[in-house]
């Protein structure tokens, strides 16, 4: 009989198991670049990213270390530092980013997306796994997600190139330096 | 050794290799790169990050183009007020450095630099201070700090000044197959 189609060939439980060990990672750091295109717009920016649980501190900054921002947030709320000594306070990330930047990015995904995880606050449509129950693609509330190459981290295999795309807001992340903190 | 205005007055064009530091507010190091930085007065520059990866950026006087092969995209962008206060403005245009900068002699050092502080005459500027560190005929560094005290630094070496560029150094052509983003 013809091969299962790929996406089944991993036994099931290597695809739990694998989920599980990625949730267990509690404190990691990524360090990247990422292109925003929103419409119009468009920026590459540098990314420092460390989560710790729900603490996380994401860094932003162009050319010569110029137009730096950073976010600073937990569960509870989210501060976000300019370039230009100005503070701002939000709930959650997405609207102080869109407030400041007036682009709708997807902070609380990202954390998940980044490790190869689904975010479990967002519905999920149409999961894709490869031959070794690595996440390629997911659509989570109209987010396109896609993960284009793994990388190792440990005996882990982790994102390092992913996409992320909502009507007219691409996001491109392309990781240089994975740690577990 | 030179004051800022012997040095920058008849600076046309400079190039040299840089190391950039990135440190926090709290002074640790957040990130090294380097790469080769090359500047024509009075609105051109050629910035190539080449570690850890590679990013482009030119200048050709009227558009910023950036372009990162592993993001496989460039950005165009109107130039004029992108370059205000960067370093490429510092170092390609005096006029706009005394406009936008009180400047002090400030102090020599133990490898003895002779060291310039900038502060900006207005509030917009994003770097709150800016050093300029010189031997007896270069700039060797560059410091810039902004208002929550995180600092880059910029050292050069391998400089040479007024080289003279042809003018397809600051010219840019897209790669095959990459999307270009015009803004």
């Amino acid at each position: 009989c013809a091969a299962p189609p790929q996406s089944d060939r991993a036994a099931p439980q290597s695809r739990e198991a694998r989920q599980q060990q990625l949730e267990e990672i509690g404190a990691w750091q990524v360090k990247g670049r990422v292109a925003i295109v929103n419409g119009a717009e468009a920026w590459h920016l540098n990314v420092i990213w460390r989560q710790d649980e729900d603490d996380y501190q994401i860094e932003l900054w162009g050319p010569f270390g110029s137009g730096r921002v950073q976010l600073e947030g937990d569960a509870q709320g989210v501060r976000l530092s300019d370039a230009h000594k100005q503070i701002y306070y939000a709930r959650d990330p997405e609207s102080l980013l869109f407030d400041h930047t007036g682009v709708k990015m997807p902070v609380s995904g990202l954390r998940y997306w980044i490790l190869g995880l689904t975010d479990p606050q967002q519905e999920q449509d149409q999961p894709r796994y490869d031959a070794r129950a690595r996440l390629t693609s997911v659509q989570q509330e109209s987010w396109h997600v896609a993960f284009k190459r793994y990388t190792r981290l440990g005996e882990l295999a982790v994102p390092d190139r992913l996409t992320v795309a909502k009507n007219d807001l691409q996001v491109k992340l392309v990781v240089d330096d994975w740690q577990l903190q | 050794a030179p004051t800022i205005e012997d040095y920058f007055g008849n600076l046309d064009s400079f190039e040299a290799d840089f190391v950039q530091r990135l440190f926090n507010a709290e002074q640790e190091l957040q990130e090294e790169s380097s790469g080769v930085i090359k500047i024509q007065r009075p609105d051109r520059f050629y910035l190539q990050y080449r570690e850890p990866y590679e990013q482009l950026y030119i200048a050709d006087g009227k558009r910023l183009w950036s372009y990162d092969a592993d993001l496989e995209q460039v950005i165009v962008k109107q130039q004029q007020n992108l370059l205000r206060d960067t370093p490429a403005m510092i170092l390609s245009n005096p006029q706009q450095l005394q406009r936008q900068y009180e400047t002090d002699q400030y102090r020599s050092d133990d490898n003895n630099l002779i060291w310039f502080r900038l502060t900006p005459k207005s509030s917009e500027n994003q770097f709150d201070e800016v050093q300029l560190g010189f031997d007896e005929t270069q700039i060797r560094i560059m410091e810039l700090k902004d208002g929550f005290g995180r600092i880059t630094r910029l050292e050069f070496d391998d400089i040479r000044r007024n080289p003279g560029f042809s003018a397809e150094t600051f010219r840019f052509t897209p790669p095959e197959g990459v999307d270009v983003i015009e803004q």
